[in-house]
């Protein structure tokens, strides 16, 4: 079932596919290592790692932004770099990790800025270009500040415009860069229940780069651990919080803590 | 609704059961409550303005003809002052299109033409052109070597080493472009002190004349109508690109995911921009404060959408330059100086103009 | 220690040899060696029969063909060093006396001159105290003599004539002129005329197109840039209801001895004389292209604004008037 009228349905079995993905900034530095994983849609994928593990180098290359070294990277059955922009803004949805508007734009134009790639040349809004990004604003939550700029807005709101701005791409693919890293709590599980939504009842594939795993292991579907640019572990959150695994990935002391879930809760020590 | 009860869309939404969206949508409320300046900009809206701000410009074009030192009927008079007006409106026009997609691109409010070292090269062509003129001694011969055509060349080859210097593989970083324009204008500025010391001390009196900014009363059929379709296409073309503007201002990360190709509209940006500088510094020699304030000053009236932005800049620029110009040729022979070049009238007026606007903005910011 | 004291002592031996190379007071056969700062001085030191006093001149100063002298400034700076090397006994200056104040002190006997020439009659003060400078007071009265002689000639030239009104201009777009209180006014009373800047302008000043319309002269005089020469011409050429394009009375000029005022300035007013008054044509000016008449081109403008406001406004107005269309029925 798609997500929003008339978007174009992944033809692919997944809707992105990385293949022994590898990049390096300089030459005999690698950064990614042989990355492999794949995300399907209906499913919320967060990919937790510590600094310097290759997920900001991950999020570029997928965002097409970075050509890879070796592998293949395969975004609904093509490979990334042969998409134009607008092609690729068509099944990719961005949300950054700091919301800026360098323009004193109101909500609404800022949402509906996603249109973008389906509009002709000016941009002009035809009226299904406004009833998506209402839908994406209802979504979201955020046609109660419709008519206001961006300054005006909280942390947690504004991060709620960027989503909705990249919903109204009609994305298959929903890419995250650690949404909530500047959210009081309130706001991190605002969003977080919001990209469950999108994953489920939308059927978009959502993938989150998360820097708080116990959040990210409580809410995902499934959870993707990366080290020196390598994938550590992949799967559902159950499987993969394990204390051996978690001591490993962030050379700390790991305690599991039982809270009564299906994921224990994760501390350090 | 709240975001819990939001059920996935229903299929069945299409394009005709939304009525007209247009008029459901939010009426947005904006810096100010001119019309046409809210809810979301359509084909209808461009186009009146586009009608709106070009029938007004020729009205003011014709009005501000009626003016002058001498009886409209006196021969030759009307001519001269309409083909003056004309290079007034294709100055402003350019220099404040290009001004405003300059600070657009660069997302910094300081930007205008002159950074991209365009004033400095053009001002060097001008130099060389009486230099050259004073070694030849063959005038006529090599009379279309004159000084716009090697303004205009100084201009554009300049803006060519800037991009060159600025781009890394083909692409431009805002930050290396300021600082590549601003190296360029340096050393341009010493290779003029340079120049100074050759040329004669007459032609050094005409090149600051020239500095100064007045607009030109005698450019040649040729020059003027490349001069327009210069402007044209750049002005065209920054239409057009409005939209990606837009986008740009979230960063160029969200606005290459979201379908700009970012660095095509830098380099086509910057060919655009050079392109028209370069084309009103010959026409009338630098005249700043246009390409600073106009942009600013229109985006406080009608809002920051590049799309609209472009069309009331070009326009407001050409009204306002054609209107400073004939104030300087009516008025201040009367107060004893000769005529005013025009840029200096338009910081005279524009600043404090600027600083109203800011010091109102900060205040209703502030409220 | 010694090697010190020995140098000392040698430095002390060398400042009586400095002393007295300066020249005393010079013998009546030994004339003044005169370094000029600025064109115009070394104009009329050489118009006076004075060049072999010359010893150094500017960048920029005209020289006699044939004639060489060591460049020893230029317009903003003085080489003191050349000149110090050179050791002249009179600097003839126009620029600003401090900036002469090192070379004063490395030269305690040298004499700086500061001459200030805005108008014919202040020439002739200058030649008589250059004369007596040099030391050669007969080649000033012979000099003074002479420029009288040849401004008389001019007076008689032009008595009775009428007068015609008179515009010097220098440049183009913008041209500056040469209002009252200027070199070039004094040189158009005497050919003649008056100068038809002075009702407004006072000195130099730029004017564009439509001033010089309104300033009506009768001649025209414009000193071209080099490689502005047909642009000036063209400039010219447009503006037809001149009456001094309408009577061919429109000289373009290139001496560049038109701006420096000197006693060749007599020779370039009785030149003036002859563009106001004789038969002299002054230079062929392409005519205007013949295009739409103005009336044409202003009613086209004013339509076409006309209809561009009418049709915005009509835009504007049909979509206020626009109501909601009704929800239509949904296709299933």
């Amino acid at each position: 079932m798609t997500a929003i009228p008339d978007s174009k349905a992944p033809t692919a079995t997944h809707v992105l596919e990385a293949r022994e993905l590898a990049f390096e900034y300089r030459p005999g530095r690698p950064v990614l290592r042989g990355v492999s994983f794949a995300a399907a849609a209906g499913r919320l994928m967060c990919v937790l790692g510590p600094n310097g593990s290759g997920k900001t180098t991950l999020l570029r290359c997928l965002l097409g932004q970075l050509k890879p070294a070796a592998g293949q990277l395969l975004l609904d059955g093509r490979d990334v770099g042969r998409y134009s922009p607008r092609g690729l803004a068509r099944l990719l949805g961005y949300v950054p990790q700091f919301p800026q508007s360098a323009f004193a734009f109101t909500v609404q134009e800022l949402v509906l800025m996603g249109r973008f790639a389906h509009t002709g040349v000016m941009g002009l809004a035809t009226e299904q270009d406004l009833a998506i990004t209402r839908l994406a604003m209802q979504m979201t939550g955020c046609q109660e500040f419709a008519d206001r700029t961006m300054e005006e807005l909280s942390g947690g709101e504004a991060q709620c415009v960027m989503i909705a701005r990249a919903l109204a791409q009609q994305p298959a693919l929903m890419l995250l860069d650690e949404p909530t890293s500047h959210l009081d709590m309130k706001n991190q599980l605002m969003i977080y229940k919001m990209m469950t939504r999108l994953a489920h009842d939308w059927q978009m594939a959502v993938l989150c780069v998360s820097h708080d795993i116990n959040v990210a292991a409580q809410h995902a579907d499934e959870l993707m651990l990366m080290r020196n640019g390598q994938v550590l572990a992949h799967g559902k959150p159950q499987d993969v919080i394990r204390k051996d695994t978690l001591e490993e990935l962030y050379g700390v002391q790991i305690e599991l803590i039982d809270s009564g879930r299906e994921v224990p809760l994760v501390v350090a020590r | 609704m709240s975001q819990d009860e939001c059920k996935p869309p229903d299929l069945n939404v299409t394009a005709a059961s939304t009525g007209d969206a247009a008029a459901a949508a939010p009426r947005t409320a904006t810096s100010s409550s001119w019309p046409g300046t809210g809810g979301t900009l359509t084909t209808r809206t461009l186009l009146t303005y586009l009608f709106v701000l070009a029938g007004a410009t020729l009205a003011v074009l014709l009005l501000c003809s009626l003016f002058g030192q001498v009886s409209i009927w006196t021969e030759g008079v009307w001519e001269l002052r309409l083909k003056r007006l004309a290079n007034a409106a294709l100055v402003g026009a350019a220099l404040s299109s290009a001004g405003m997609a300059l600070q657009g691109m660069l997302r910094n409010p300081l930007a205008e033409p002159y950074i991209l070292g365009v004033s400095s090269g053009a001002g060097i062509g001008v130099m060389l052109s009486f230099v050259v003129a004073g070694m030849l001694h063959v005038g006529n011969f090599l009379s279309w070597l004159s000084m716009p055509v090697l303004a205009m060349a100084g201009a554009l080859a300049t803006s060519a080493a800037v991009y060159a210097i600025a781009q890394r593989r083909g692409r431009l970083d805002p930050y290396v472009l300021l600082l590549s324009g601003v190296i360029v204008n340096a050393f341009n500025g010493a290779i003029m002190l340079t120049l100074y010391l050759i040329l004669p001390e007459k032609q050094i009196a005409n090149f600051a004349t020239w500095a100064m900014g007045y607009i030109s009363e005698s450019t040649g059929p040729g020059l003027f109508i490349f001069a327009l379709l210069a402007v044209l296409t750049g002005w065209g073309g920054l239409l057009m690109r409005g939209a990606s503007f837009n986008m740009l201002g979230l960063g160029d990360d969200v606005a290459a995911s979201g379908g700009v190709h970012v660095h095509y509209l830098r380099a086509e940006t910057f060919v655009l921009v050079s392109l028209m500088t370069a084309a009103a510094v010959a026409l009338s020699g630098p005249i700043g404060f246009v390409g600073l304030i106009v942009p600013h000053i229109c985006r406080s009236i009608v809002g920051p959408d590049h799309r609209r932005l472009a069309l009331v800049c070009g326009f407001a620029g050409a009204m306002l330059v054609m209107i400073g110009d004939t104030i300087c040729n009516t008025i201040t022979p009367w107060i004893g100086v000769g005529i005013l070049p025009v840029g200096i009238l338009m910081a005279l007026s524009g600043g404090p103009f600027f600083i109203y606007l800011l010091r109102k903005r900060r205040a209703r910011v502030e409220a | 220690m010694k090697c010190i004291a020995s140098l000392l002592l040698l430095l002390a031996c060398a400042i009586p040899v400095v002393a007295q190379s300066q020249p005393a007071s010079a013998p009546a056969q030994v004339r003044p060696r005169i370094v000029s700062a600025s064109p115009l001085l070394t104009d009329l030191l050489f118009q006076m029969g004075l060049g072999d006093q010359v010893v150094g001149v500017t960048k920029f100063c005209l020289l006699p063909d044939g004639v060489h002298r060591d460049v020893l400034s230029s317009r903003e700076k003085v080489d003191t060093e050349r000149i110090v090397g050179i050791r002249p006994d009179i600097v003839l200056i126009q620029q600003n006396p401090e900036d002469f104040k090192p070379l004063q002190r490395l030269l305690p006997g040298l004499k700086v001159e500061f001459f200030r020439i805005e108008t014919l009659a202040d020439i002739d003060q200058a030649i008589a105290r250059i004369a007596s400078l040099a030391g050669d007071p007969q080649a000033g009265e012979r000099a003074v003599r002479k420029f009288h002689a040849d401004l008389d000639a001019v007076r008689q030239r032009v008595k009775g004539l009428p007068t015609k009104r008179i515009l010097f201009a220098t440049g183009v777009d913008p041209m500056m002129i040469a209002g009252t209180g200027t070199f070039h006014d004094g040189m158009i009373a005497l050919a003649g005329g008056v100068n038809a800047a002075a009702g407004n302008y006072d000195g130099w000043k730029k004017i564009s197109a439509e001033v010089l319309l309104s300033l009506q002269p009768d001649v025209v005089v414009c000193q071209v840039f080099p490689g502005q020469e047909s642009q000036t011409a063209e400039f010219f050429g447009k503006l037809v209801s001149l009456p001094a394009v309408r009577n061919h009375k429109v000289f373009l000029v290139d001496d560049p001895r038109w701006t420096i005022s000197s006693m060749y300035s007599a020779k370039l007013t009785a030149d003036l004389a002859e563009m106001a008054h004789g038969d002299r044509r002054g230079n062929d000016l392409p005519a205007p292209t013949g295009g739409l008449s103005v009336y044409w081109i202003v009613g086209t403008i004013g339509a076409v604004a006309a209809l561009l406001l009418l049709g915005g406004l009509l835009l504007a107005l049909a979509g206020r008037r626009r109501k909601p269309a009704a929800p239509k029925e949904v296709a299933q």
